[in-house]
């Protein structure tokens, strides 16, 4: 509602202090949080009435008013690896029951969302396994899944839009990898094929890329991709990893 | 508003009820309509934008399949995937796009257990052909008003093994032991995206759904999809 004026002056009357007063009040009040929505024209604000983003150099993190954008791209994945292990299992290492997630810290972003938003975040990577010295047998789907948590007491939620596996299988006998074809070769050393091995170049390496699109209330949230590895080494980075806020 | 000013008054002055109403008169007036000019730049916070309805500045619309039953095609020509059976793969719009509006297409996806029997890569055709193929496409649907129409907005192709080139090799019969063609690639994602922008005039097009679509070259191929999603996001004014 605009201002008004509570007092009007006429001609030939005594000026009163307090009309004056009076009006000057009524327009401080207004000044001060008495402008409402309505009082605005439609269509009148600028992109320059919009809070300019704020960007935090260190975690390539930028905040708008309407939304955050964070993510990286690199030319040269091999320089910057995050590796993995299943001999932290200790036991059981390619087990199907007893998993190990393992993060991927390029893909870790800690969003703050102050309301409700959609989440879209895209990654496209390759996932390569290097070496297993021991011929264990077992399963060797290694699985990959986006996960988060929200605020750091909760536990890990996955992202099963974004289930993903680590290596090429053989075996084509299910919706699911049977995990039962060991992609190092029969002694399950990389060189039994012979490391050049068309085969086994595919086996080891592979590109995944995948979207994820969450709707997910104000708080924090901790990303990052998981892998629960069943080689005894390997690396997956992010080539590109991209992270958008859309507020509701 | 329009920047309100005051009158100023030299000592002596007998101040007319005009004079000193104007100011006041002023601000009620041009306070119902305030403006850029009244607020400084950068003000606009995310505590400032309404949340309800949703989407002011950016509408998404999105379909997610996270589950494990797969989709089955051996048809060369596109058929929409559904994963399910009853849950095409499809995001509903059903919004009239302003003029010059762009919108973006996301979509990602894991192949499962393909079959594939053979898987020719060449230009002899017949008998060989290019047969170690298949592929996707967006599909869109819109209405001008005269009923619906459809839009390719793109097509996206993949091989079913990893073999390159020939006449005489091929996938063996007995699926899963590769026979010169290196390795089928099952289990593998997808993942592509679409720009695309509304050229036509404002409020005359209904945009109805995107549909995933597949295809295989070659229909004693068979090709599996289980998880899957499409996101689109408006970029509304």
């Amino acid at each position: 509602m605009p201002y008004v004026k509570p007092n009007t002056f006429a001609d030939g009357q005594t000026l009163d202090a307090s009309d004056i007063k009076g009006n000057d009040e009524a327009l401080k009040d207004y000044a001060n949080e008495g402008i409402n929505r309505a009082d605005f024209d439609n269509n009148l604000m600028g992109t320059e009435e919009i809070q300019l983003g704020d960007y935090q150099p260190i975690t390539n993190e930028y905040t708008f008013a309407t939304g955050i954008a964070t993510g990286l791209s690199v030319g040269r994945q091999e320089t910057d690896r995050s590796y993995w292990t299943n001999t932290v299992k200790k036991q059981r290492l390619q087990d199907n029951t007893l998993k190990v997630w393992q993060s991927n810290y390029h893909t870790s972003p800690t969003l703050i969302l102050e309301q409700g938003a959609d989440v879209l975040i895209t990654y496209g990577g390759s996932v390569p396994s290097f070496a297993n010295e021991v011929s264990a047998t077992g399963f060797w789907d290694s699985q990959i899944k986006l996960g988060y948590r929200k605020n750091s007491s909760d536990l890990l939620t996955f992202v099963e839009q974004t289930r993903s596996y680590a290596f090429e299988e053989t075996q084509m006998t299910s919706a699911g990898p049977s995990g039962a074809e060991n992609p190092f070769g029969l002694t399950g050393k990389p060189s039994s094929a012979g490391d050049e091995s068309p085969e086994i170049k595919f086996g080891l390496r592979r590109w995944i890329g995948w979207t994820a699109i969450l709707t997910l209330p104000a708080g924090t949230y901790k990303f990052s991709y998981y892998i629960n590895p069943k080689t005894e080494e390997g690396a997956f980075t992010a080539r590109t990893f991209k992270a958008e806020v859309f507020y509701n | 508003m329009a920047i309100v000013k005051n009158n100023f008054f030299e000592d002596g002055d007998v101040p007319t009820a005009a004079e000193l109403n104007q100011p006041y008169d002023d601000a009620a007036v041009v306070t119902a309509t305030l403006g850029p000019e009244n607020v400084a730049d950068n003000w606009i916070t995310v505590k400032h934008i309404n949340a309800q309805p949703t989407g002011v500045f950016n509408k998404l619309f999105k379909f997610i399949y996270s589950g494990t039953s797969q989709f089955s095609t051996n048809s060369t020509s596109y058929v929409t995937v559904d994963s399910t059976g009853a849950n095409p793969s499809e995001v509903i719009l059903g919004y009239q796009p302003e003029q010059q509006e762009i919108y973006r297409v996301e979509c990602s996806g894991l192949v499962t257990n393909i079959n594939a029997e053979q898987t020719y890569d060449s230009t002899v055709i017949p008998p060989n052909g290019d047969r170690n193929y298949y592929a996707f496409r967006l599909l869109l649907t819109y209405d001008d008003g005269a009923g619906p129409l459809t839009l390719d907005l793109g097509e996206w192709g993949y091989s079913f093994t990893s073999m390159a080139g020939g006449t005489s090799r091929y996938f063996s019969a007995n699926n899963g032991q590769p026979k010169d063609t290196g390795v089928p690639l099952g289990y593998q994602t997808f993942q592509f995206s679409k720009v695309f922008k509304y050229n036509g005039a404002t409020g005359t097009r209904t945009l109805t759904k995107i549909e995933l679509q597949a295809k295989v070259n070659y229909n004693g191929n068979t090709l599996k999809v289980s998880r899957n999603n499409i996101v689109v996001v408006r970029a509304t004014r």
